[in-house]
């Protein structure tokens, strides 16, 4: 009763507008669901991005982080004062920056540690840390402040002691602090692709204590750099090489090669990627989608339509009302989207300060975001009503009153003689489609794309899955990788061959280098691996192993497509270690790699061309997994081993990493995908019954069964859906493709690659979402009531 | 010439559309009785009762109150599925909107019921029977309205049904095609015997019938039984 006297307050097209959404509820909470999935992922993606942009901004320049860092070997401090004095240098400092080995109760394997040195009673002026708990440790103490994520996966807190070996000599660390570092917010370590903190920790020292130990005192190993905002970059860098060259400098680098940042930053662009490619998509979906109810509305209202303008509506008027009618739809959309992709963007943006160790995040995506998803909805309302009124409005009253005359499906006259051999519902089914070729292609095409954007969202995982896969189970077979302090005859190889529990061994030579074509370059450390590689094996794009080319360099396709270099191009390798040579040699192979832009050289060539004859910088080893722990005692006690990696704890690590990043994110994708296309399929079929409905209650009066009509009707359905599969499958995969393209980095290359599952998932959904569907049609057919499916004029 | 044998048995036939004060009484208690072969015509105001009585006996819906008996079997107490069989076996309708399948020829909408019956005509004899025998590959929106219309008569009696409802079906057309539809009806009605039960507001084909019922505020107001049916060609529209 009180909706009836509200209702009256309105004018009659507002009446009208109420009541028609009153009786269309389900469907138009459908199109609004479809579109509010656009919108979330709208606000969710760019909202997170912007958040965590924000974030690092803000967290960077409160804990001035470095632009420029200069790695050397060793340098007298007395050098700094040069580095001062650089052009467009505003602030330098001098640290030590070393490896070590910590033995965690914990772990049975060694736990590497890359430890820095602050300036002693005071916090840097560049890298400053964010101390959570504690204090800088006292001067010439050997106290340590530890990175959080290390001091949580080990449960440390300030006060605890942990054992190291610095430099080959055993040593307890107590801890004074527990911080946060801006330039530690990836913290990798060399060789691995994952952070992993019960693997890997970043600790700080007193520089006279951490110099001592290491034989630094009075020196450094790596300047750091903040920059005026006019400097150049490229000139400082060269500068600060040329002074750091006699002490073996390996090549200064900007933030933007800073391996931290650009993990960020690969982040950041796969989420921009996505965020800006998966919205449209889904928005479009939704345009359709609204477009196809829309249409169909109209069409069935031609009549009224007709009326209104008989009545002296100008046209405007009535397509002002439908646009009010798109208009609540899309303004349910908007604001379910909105406060969804809130909820959402604010989860996913916790994963990420959780994951990233940010001392503070708060989401806010900024208005703009909101209302550019307003925007995009908004029009893809406003097109979808647009195309649907254009060809009823221009008709005449008169017109536009008359019931339509029958759907002429003459034209289709010489296939229905053809189709003898057809019964009569397959023969209805077919003509149907047939005589409506733009509609069936769309509602296939709808589908269809339902479907694809199901599989794009899977494709993430399964990229990702191929990357793992690929990584340990082709190119790295070893169990272990062992890097050495300083580089070792090669004899250490046989040594560790003759432990008991080690099956084979093979040796490495790594140094780093800049790599130069052209006028592009790369810092890039050389691998030089053996042939006949059994344990860390190089392939090509076939998965098939292939040795390093002698007399070449063999380049990943990363790196070759960084450098703009392939096969027979000679490139520059300037080696920063040892003897500092230079070289022009030609590329031999290029092979597909995933992680990284690394380059490969015969371990022979390489160490002649080092004048290294015979020198091994680490060891790829592969044991047996019962002598496993006895391994990692003997590798924690050998001073010469200065790093220890796993691959059993690289894969899981990366495993986790992903599932819980990349896994939150497809998980939603995946979520919305699966309503959109539920939605598409949902709306189609219900559609199609209101259209039908007269034909419907014709063929029950002849005596026709529920089940008899259900065939008719639901067979279009089943045939538009299955022609959408294969169609569905294909887009996925080109949209997975897309997406890939674009998100990989220098970093990733991310692999194209749809698994079965990911087929099947889609598959499964859109058939389910069919069923389901045709099993709601279905009761509507029985519930029909012929009487009035009869009355109401077509 | 009548089969002395009853077609139906109507009983207190009450039907209650909406509640409380939007309560419509669309039937009041209609008793009547109707033997095979006749032909009886239901004239009345719109609103009288005479479309659901022909719903209600036709399958399509069911009473608040009373019962149909059609051949000594209640209607009334059959479920969905049974009222489904009871209109394939035995039911021809004929609309006034003949609602016909605009994808399926003129043979082709004929057979849609020749293809479900137990002993139909054939669809092309169904056709000749209406005068449609030349179009039988035409589509709906190839025909002009009392084609179709013939088409529609086509389709309800090619299963040889037991009784035909007409409800209005010269409803939408001119008096020159309605003429021939009549004509089409009545030819049917003859040749196979059908009962016939037809709704119309036109006083003009009364005459046509065994019996005109009178329906007026959801009941029979009177009967009229014609003493000799009159033929279509003797009827002014």
């Amino acid at each position: 009763m009180i909706r009836g006297h509200l209702i009256k307050l309105f004018k009659p097209l507002n009446r009208k507008l109420l009541r028609d959404i009153n009786l269309m509820w389900g469907q138009v909470l459908a199109v609004s669901l479809v579109l509010g999935c656009g919108v979330a992922i709208y606000v969710m993606m760019n909202g997170t991005l912007a958040s965590l942009k924000d974030t690092l901004a803000a967290y960077y320049s409160r804990y001035d982080m470095a632009d420029v860092w200069a790695p050397a070997r060793r340098a007298p401090l007395q050098q700094m004062e040069h580095l001062k004095n650089i052009p467009g240098v505003r602030l330098a400092e001098g640290r030590i920056s070393v490896g070590g080995i910590l033995d965690m109760p914990l772990e049975a394997e060694p736990v590497r540690a890359k430890i820095m040195s602050l300036p002693d009673g005071r916090m840097p002026r560049i890298n400053a840390l964010f101390l959570k708990a504690g204090s800088l440790p006292e001067r010439g103490s050997e106290q340590v402040v530890i990175a959080d994520d290390f001091a949580e996966a080990h449960s440390l807190r300030v006060g605890d002691e942990v054992q190291a070996t610095l430099y080959g000599v055993r040593r307890t660390l107590k801890i004074s602090g527990v911080a946060l570092a801006p330039e530690f917010i990836y913290s990798i370590a060399p060789g691995e692709m994952i952070p992993n903190a019960r693997r890997y920790a970043i600790m700080w020292m007193g520089y006279e204590a951490l110099g001592h130990a290491y034989n630094m005192d009075g020196a450094f190993n790596e300047a750091v750099f903040l920059l005026d905002r006019s400097a150049s970059v490229p000139e400082v860098l060269a500068r600060i090489d040329v002074v750091l060259d006699p002490y073996g400098g390996i090549g200064a680098y900007h933030r933007d090669d800073q391996l931290s940042d650009e993990f960020l930053q690969s982040e950041f662009t796969t989420l921009d990627t996505l965020g800006g490619l998966l919205p449209p998509i889904f928005l479009g979906v939704a345009a359709f989608l609204l477009n196809m109810v829309v249409t169909r509305i109209v069409e069935q209202e031609r009549e009224q339509i007709g009326l209104m303008k008989a009545f002296g509506y100008r046209p405007s008027a009535i397509v002002w009302h439908y646009l009010r009618f798109a208009g609540i739809i899309v303004l349910i959309g908007v604001l379910g989207g909105w406060l969804a992709g809130y909820r959402m963007g604010g989860g996913m943006a916790n994963i990420y300060k959780d994951f990233y160790k940010f001392p503070i995040l708060i989401f806010d995506p900024g208005l703009g975001i909101y209302l550019r998803a307003a925007v995009f909805a908004g029009v893809a309302g406003v097109l979808g009503v647009l195309l649907a009124v254009r060809k009823t409005i221009s008709l005449r009253p008169a017109v536009a009153m008359a019931p339509p005359a029958p759907t002429d499906y003459s034209r289709l006259g010489r296939f229905a003689s053809k189709a003898r051999w057809m019964d009569q519902g397959l023969r209805m089914i077919v003509r149907h489609i047939a005589r409506w070729p733009g509609r069936s292609a769309l509602t296939c095409l709808g589908v269809a794309m339902g479907m694809a954007i199901m599989i794009g969202a899977q494709s993430g995982r399964d990229a990702i899955n191929l990357m793992i896969a690929t990584q340990f189970e082709l190119v790295s077979r070893q169990d272990l990788t062992v890097a050495f302090t300083e580089k070792q005859d090669p004899v250490i190889i046989n040594e560790l061959m003759a432990q008991k529990g080690v099956i084979a061994a093979e040796p490495f030579l790594a140094a780093p280098a800049t790599i130069r074509f052209g006028h592009r370059s790369r810092h890039q450390g050389v691998t030089g691996v053996v042939q006949n590689a059994n344990l860390n094996v190089l392939i090509n794009q076939y998965d098939q192993a292939v040795n390093p080319s002698p007399q070449g360099v063999t380049l990943s396709e990363s790196l070759a497509t960084a450098l703009a270099a392939g096969p027979g191009d000679l490139i520059t390798l300037e080696f920063k270690d040892g003897l500092r040579k230079s070289e022009r040699l030609p590329v031999m192979k290029v092979v597909p790699t995933y992680l990284g832009t690394p380059a490969y050289m015969d371990i022979d060539d390489m160490s002649t061309l080092l004048r290294e004859c015979d020198r091994v910088s680490g060891a790829y080893l592969l044991v047996d997994a019962h002598e496993l722990e006895r391994i990692y005692g003997l590798l924690k006690d050998m001073p010469t081993v200065a790093a220890v990696s796993t691959n059993q704890s690289s894969r899981k690590a990366m495993s986790d990493t992903m599932d819980e990043t990349m896994g939150t994110m497809t998980f939603f994708n995946s979520l919305f995908a699966s309503l959109i296309a539920i939605g598409v399929v949902f709306s189609g079929a219900r559609i199609s019954f209101y259209e039908r409905q007269r034909e419907i209650a014709s063929l029950r009066v002849l005596g026709f069964t529920v089940a008899e009509v259900n065939a008719v009707l639901l067979g279009e359905l089943a045939v538009l859906t299955f022609l959408a599969l294969p169609l569905g499958a294909y887009l996925g995969y080109q949209l997975a493709l897309f997406i890939h393209t674009n998100m990989s980095s220098e970093l990733f290359r991310v692999p194209t690659t749809v698994s079965n599952w990911s087929f099947a998932y889609a598959t499964t959904v859109i058939i389910l979402a069919a069923v389901v569907s045709a099993a709601v049609i279905a009761r509507q057919v029985a519930k029909l009531n012929l009487v009035m499916a009869l009355k109401t004029r077509e | 010439m009548l089969n002395s044998s009853t077609c139906f048995e109507v009983t207190g036939l009450t039907k209650i559309y909406g509640e409380g004060s939007a309560q419509v009484r669309a039937l009041r208690g209609v008793d009547v009785t109707i033997r095979d072969g006749e032909v009886i015509v239901l004239l009345g105001p719109s609103g009288s009762g005479k479309s659901t009585l022909l719903n209600i006996l036709g399958g399509l819906d069911t009473p608040t109150d009373g019962h149909v008996f059609y051949h000594g079997v209640d209607l009334t107490t059959m479920s969905d599925r049974d009222l489904t069989s009871y209109r394939r076996d035995n039911v021809g309708f004929v609309f006034q909107n003949y609602n016909l399948m605009p994808g399926l020829t003129a043979e082709e909408n004929v057979e849609l019921v020749t293809e479900i019956a137990a002993n139909p005509l054939k669809a092309a004899e169904a056709l000749e029977l209406v005068g449609l025998g030349e179009r039988l590959r035409h589509f709906p929106s190839e025909l002009s309205g009392g084609e179709q219309q013939r088409v529609a008569i086509a389709r309800a009696i090619a299963k040889r049904p037991g009784v035909l409802f007409c409800d209005e079906p010269t409803g939408a057309l001119d008096s020159t095609t309605s003429l021939k539809v009549l004509r089409a009806l009545n030819r049917v009605v003859e040749e196979l015997g059908t009962t016939m039960l037809m709704v119309t507001h036109h006083q003009g084909i009364a005459p046509l019938a065994h019996r005109v019922l009178h329906f007026k505020d959801g009941s029979v107001d009177r009967e009229v039984i014609n003493e000799t049916r009159a033929r279509p060609e003797d009827i002014h529209l």
